[in-house]
């Protein structure tokens, strides 16, 4: 539906939203009233889903159209008290209501959606609370005719029902398309979409017989359509309403409540005159309103709004955007005063700038001082006033949990109450748009795992009903969200027990732990807190990616739990994501800025105190404060780390000690742990603009984003959580684990890598990524030839290099042996063997690699595994030094060794969706990928041909014309080229077999659409060998 | 001028702009030159056509009543959302055939 135009479906779809926004309260305000109904907020309800309808409609969106009309109808009967709004009866239309919001959503997609389900049970509702009588009536049709004429519509009597109901008249108004239309300048379309807007259209005809044929001398004489529609015009205004002549328009009349099944009932009467014979007159139906324009300009005029017109002039198809982004909110309502505020503030500061460029001409220092005095009182109201229209209530996001809870209760058989309160806190709407997943989850978790069942509660003597509490409240700048509820509690006990039964701590760290550390656990990935895996929650996943989405935010969580009385959840978040204070800080002679939310207190150490404060642990230094041991990071080494200096393993307390120098240390903490950070000097606090650091700055670790000072200097935004990673420093060594070196191997972060191990001689084992290994070969070493002092093999018909080892580092030489292997490698397009000797093996390891002790040119280093030293081979660096043109193209990263996952990657993606394919495209280009796509598997196929040595991964949708993603992967594989590329099948859905279907043919990984955390870190594991 | 893609019975004409007033004389000639020479199951083919006025709309409908006299069949192809939209509102699908532009018909099915 890429044609539609952007900006109307873009309005559509906000519009709708802000219809659907408070439908799941309001249908539950209604279930709770019962028979005595609201009727105002029924209305409310019901406008929503009838403007969804019409504006569907319009834009063509059938599907949504008519789950929409569906709807309307239950609602309408629920306003007129023929239906009892029974929770049965809320259900489906919730669940109704959810489908809806989802095809809004994704409104491009949403002709394909299969709504049966809802319109079979709405349907349902309908005529099971129908007068026995009338509940023929939603299926039954009804044909209706011109006097004397043939049938012109089949209806659904019930429509016709519902009009009258409405207190409707129900017209059919013949309108000729040239007459009426065309020479009023208007397109059918256009034409169709105003009437649309104003009536309830319920079918269109046209009298196709009238027309004529091709031998007609007139072009085209009359073009007569007829259109059924109710609408609440008085017979005698509506002929110059609609710009037609009288004759024109019949009014349909009849008791609609009779049994008759056929048009006995029925009779077009008033006016009487039959629907004049257009070839007979045809300039006669134009000619009454043109003599009365002024009677009805909205109807005779061409409106002026886009959004009705849909002026043919405007060529659509050549506008460039081809999607909108539908599921992301890409506008915003501001109030008006806001904006008026707005422009008042920008008038002022154009005001001072006159002035302070009045005064800078005249070099009046004390006017330049006022002046400049100004432009800071404005700049900061201004700061303020856009920073409010980025603020939305959180209401937003509290307004889906009545229903969460609601659905919970029922579907675990609990009672539980909601409290909400705060829900007029307004925050930015990036932090509100985050926020809904992890709030989910969490009153998930309170209503699953928290609140017991009915029984359990009276046996502990607490009322048979749940509270749970939902709380945002303001303070010290920061907005806190609690979660609160009056269930069982968490018992540290069991939770850290669970802990060492999933091997993710040793009972020896959890002896060390106090009780809230041993809750904090709940945030370690891979732990879940149910017993047993629940349909609601409990499937390892959660707590962890809650603590990530809110770090992201920059939110910190924090749990205080008893057991037996419940558990409250605290969520701290900043109020705005773009603008932050922070405290400045030097190291190195150059300033950093440290979020002020991460920073707890400083801490200043004057030299002499150095010795005694100060304790090496292991191989951690920790500071003493107030009886607790905290671990200290110095900047000054992390920072180095990130440049690849040398660096240096004098300690921060040698350093200090040497020079004499007090130590000033900033306590941080990020989330769930504080750690202190040795700075060289503390500056004062400001409040910091942040900018998103630049895509080639993206794998410098340990920053958030930078920001220009005062003085126009850039600094650098340190990121306190990924600074603790990359000094390893996690949770457990916080729980003083640190004293226990040993066991923390087992949970150190570190990656699993597939190695192939393999030799060269009897002495020395090499690894490599398997992943890089196209194949191996065994050979006899007779079959290897020397031609122009190179070795070479007859592989496949071609001719493949060969090398050793040796040829570039410096270790031992081949052994001489008769049965000798080769290692296929393909670089860049190239291929080439790399000479070894059986056996080989290869083996998941969690490898420590050791960049410095066995460096040298072709090995990236060493690791220790099966107790053997192992070299790991750089394959990359190994073949460039060899064949330089080879890998010239690589970008070489701050490791000194070639990286596959930077700008230069391009990935190939097959998406039929102009959507998919546009939100994917963007956020792999978002992580510094070029993009090819393609819009159907045969083009991806082409592309890949023309691009093949660029091309280092194929992303692929599975259902696409032409050639499907399944098609695709198997042309792919089969081309000898091509076998080891990486590819990636993107689905919305895929069944196991789906899976096992794909993996057969050769798709390396499945991902879900749109689930980009995932998407990405499937592709970096994929390139990062 | 219309193409015209002439492919065993089947005779495709595809014109060249939107179908609106001011090309309808001419294709409508084109048209009628095409049926006199006895063809009977044209295919209109709207590929890049973005509008179709009320004149245009009547051309086809004219044509589709030609067709039908002397038993022929009119199908009219790759119509734009928009207007596939407008063809289902006005019921015509019910007349002669109309399908949507292939990308279109495969909306959804991913």
């Amino acid at each position: 539906m890429e044609h539609l135009d952007d900006e109307i479906l873009e309005s559509f779809i906000e519009e709708s939203r802000e219809h659907l926004a408070d439908i799941e309260n309001d249908l539950l305000t209604i279930e709770e009233g019962g028979a005595d109904i609201d009727e105002d907020l029924v209305n409310k309800v019901f406008r929503a889903a009838h403007s969804i309808k019409g504006g569907a409609g319009f834009m063509g969106l059938e599907t949504i159209k008519n789950l929409a009309h569906k709807i309307e109808n239950v609602l309408g009967m629920i306003r007129s008290q023929e239906i009892v709004p029974s929770s049965e009866v809320v259900n489906i239309l919730l669940l109704a209501f959810d489908t809806l919001r989802d095809m809004v959503n994704n409104a491009n997609e949403s002709n394909g959606v299969d709504i049966t389900e809802h319109t079979v049970a709405l349907a349902g509702i309908t005529s099971a609370y129908l007068p026995p009588e009338e509940k023929a009536e939603v299926n039954e049709q009804v044909e209706i005719s011109l006097p004397d004429g043939p049938p012109l519509f089949t209806v659904a009597k019930f429509d016709l029902h519902q009009a009258e109901k409405e207190k409707h008249n129900v017209y059919v108004v013949a309108f000729d398309l040239i007459h009426d239309i065309h020479r009023r300048g208007l397109t059918p379309l256009s034409f169709l979409h105003e009437l649309q807007d104003k009536v309830n259209v319920i079918d269109c005809t046209v009298e196709i017989g009238d027309v004529g044929t091709l031998d007609e001398e007139v072009i085209i004489n009359c073009l007569p359509l007829y259109v059924l529609l109710s609408s609440d015009v008085t017979p005698e205004n509506a002929a110059e309403l609609w710009g037609v002549s009288q004759e024109s328009v019949h009014q349909l009349t009849g008791d609609l409540t009779l049994k008759t099944v056929d048009m006995a009932g029925y009779e077009i009467v008033q006016p009487p005159a039959d629907f004049p014979e257009p070839v007979a007159e045809p300039v006669a139906p134009m000619e009454i309103p043109i003599e009365t324009p002024t009677v009805c300009p909205e109807v005779q005029t061409p409106t002026p709004e886009p959004e009705v017109s849909a002026e043919p002039e405007i060529p659509k198809r050549k506008a460039p955007p081809k999607m909108t982004s539908s599921s992301a909110e890409t506008s915003l309502r501001v109030n008006v005063k806001l904006l008026d505020n707005l422009m008042n503030l920008a008038g002022e500061l154009v005001l001072s700038r006159n002035e302070l460029m009045q005064a800078e001409a005249q070099n009046e220092l004390n006017l330049i001082g006022a002046a400049t005095q100004r432009i800071n009182l404005v700049t900061s109201e201004l700061q303020e006033a856009i920073m409010l229209t980025r603020m939305q209530p959180i209401g937003n996001v509290f307004n889906k949990f009545p229903r969460v809870v609601r659905d919970l209760a029922s579907a675990l058989d609990k009672k539980i109450e909601l409290s909400v309160s705060g829900n007029d806190v307004d925050m930015d709407k990036t932090i509100i748009e985050g926020l809904a997943d992890p709030l989910t989850h969490l009153v998930r978790n309170s209503a699953d795992h928290g609140i017991e069942d009915p029984a359990v509660r009276r046996k502990s003597g607490k009322s048979e009903t749940g509270q749970i509490w939902l709380k945002a409240y303001h303070e010290a700048g920061q907005v806190n969200i609690e979660i609160s509820d009056d269930g069982k509690g968490i018992n540290p006990d069991k939770l850290s027990q669970s802990a060492i039964n999933k091997g993710l701590v040793t009972e020896k760290q959890v002896e060390a732990m106090s009780d809230k550390e041993k809750i904090a656990m709940i945030f370690l990935p891979g732990f879940s807190m149910a017993d047993k895996v629940t349909d609601v929650s409990g499937r390892g996943v959660g707590m962890d990616v809650v603590k990530t989405n809110l770090d992201k935010l920059g939110g910190q969580i924090d749990i205080d739990s008893k057991i037996g009385y419940g558990t409250t959840i605290r969520i701290k978040l900043p109020l705005t994501l773009a603008i932050i204070p922070s405290l400045m800080i030097s190291t190195n002679e150059q300033r950093y800025a440290l979020p002020m939310v991460n920073v707890v207190e400083l801490l200043r150490i004057p030299a002499k105190q150095i010795k005694e404060r100060i304790e090496q642990v292991a191989d951690a230094e920790v500071v003493r404060l107030r009886q607790e041991l905290l671990p200290i990071l110095s900047l000054r080494k992390l920072l180095a780390e990130n440049l690849d200096l040398e660096p240096d393993t004098e300690t921060e307390r040698e350093t200090a000690l040497a020079t004499g120098r007090a130590m000033n240390i900033v306590v941080v903490s990020a989330g769930s742990f504080k750690y202190g950070l040795v700075v060289d000097q503390l500056h004062d606090s400001e409040e910091i603009v942040v900018k998103p650091l630049d895509q080639y700055l993206k794998k410098c670790r340990g920053y958030a984003g930078a920001t220009i000072m005062g003085n126009g200097q850039v600094a650098l935004i340190l990121d306190v959580a990924s600074l603790a990673r990359m000094a390893e420093l996690n949770l457990e060594e916080i729980a003083k684990s640190s004293l226990d070196h040993e066991d923390q191997v087992a949970i150190d972060e570190m990656k699993t890598e597939s190695l192939l191990l393999f030799g060269c001689s009897e002495s020395e084992k090499f690894g490599v990524p398997v992943d890089l290994v196209g194949r191996i070969e065994r050979i006899a070493s007779s079959d290897i030839e020397y031609s122009g002092g190179k070795k070479t093999i007859k592989y496949r018909g071609g001719i493949l290099p060969l090398y050793g080892i040796d040829e570039v580092a410096n270790v031992e030489p081949l052994a001489q042996r008769d049965d000798l292997l080769v290692i296929v490698f393909r670089i860049n397009g190239h291929e080439f063997g790399l000479l070894a000797i059986p056996p080989v093996d290869t083996v998941d390891v969690a490898v420590k690699l050791d960049r410095e002790t066995l460096r040298q040119l072709g090995i990236k280093g060493s690791a220790i595994i099966d107790d053997q030293t192992t070299l790991i081979v750089d394959i990359y660096e190994f073949i460039q030094t060899l064949n330089p043109d080879w890998v010239d193209s690589m970008p070489v990263d701050d490791q000194g060794c070639i990286t596959t996952d930077s700008g230069g990657t391009k990935i190939l993606y097959a998406e039929d969706s102009g959507f998919f394919r546009n939100t994917v495209r963007k956020f792999l280009e978002e992580e510094g990928y070029g993009v090819i796509d393609a819009e159907d598997g045969q083009e991806a196929w082409q592309l890949l041909q023309e691009h093949a040595d660029e091309i280092s991964m194929v992303l692929t949708d599975i259902e696409m014309p032409n050639l499907d993603g399944l098609g695709l992967s198997k042309k792919i594989r089969s081309d000898e080229r091509f076998q080891h590329i990486p590819i990636i099948a993107l689905t919305t859905l895929a069944s196991d077999k789906d899976v096992a279907k794909g993996k057969e043919i050769g798709v390396t990984d499945y991902q879900v659409k749109l689930d980009k955390e995932k998407l990405i870190s499937s592709i970096q594991t994929m390139l990062s060998h | 001028m219309s193409e015209v893609i002439r492919e065993n019975e089947t005779v495709t004409i595809r014109p060249q702009s939107d179908v609106v007033a001011s090309m309808a004389s001419e294709f409508k000639g084109e048209l009628k030159g095409l049926l006199d020479e006895g063809i009977r199951d044209l295919t209109i083919d709207l590929q890049g056509v973005e509008m179709v006025d009320s004149v245009g709309l009547g051309v086809l409908i004219a044509t589709h009543n030609s067709l039908s006299k002397t038993g022929g069949q009119l199908a009219v192809c790759n119509v734009s959302n928009d207007i596939f939209s407008l063809f289902k509102t006005m019921r015509l699908d019910k007349h002669f055939s109309v399908t949507a532009i292939e990308e279109e018909a495969c909306h959804g099915t991913s």
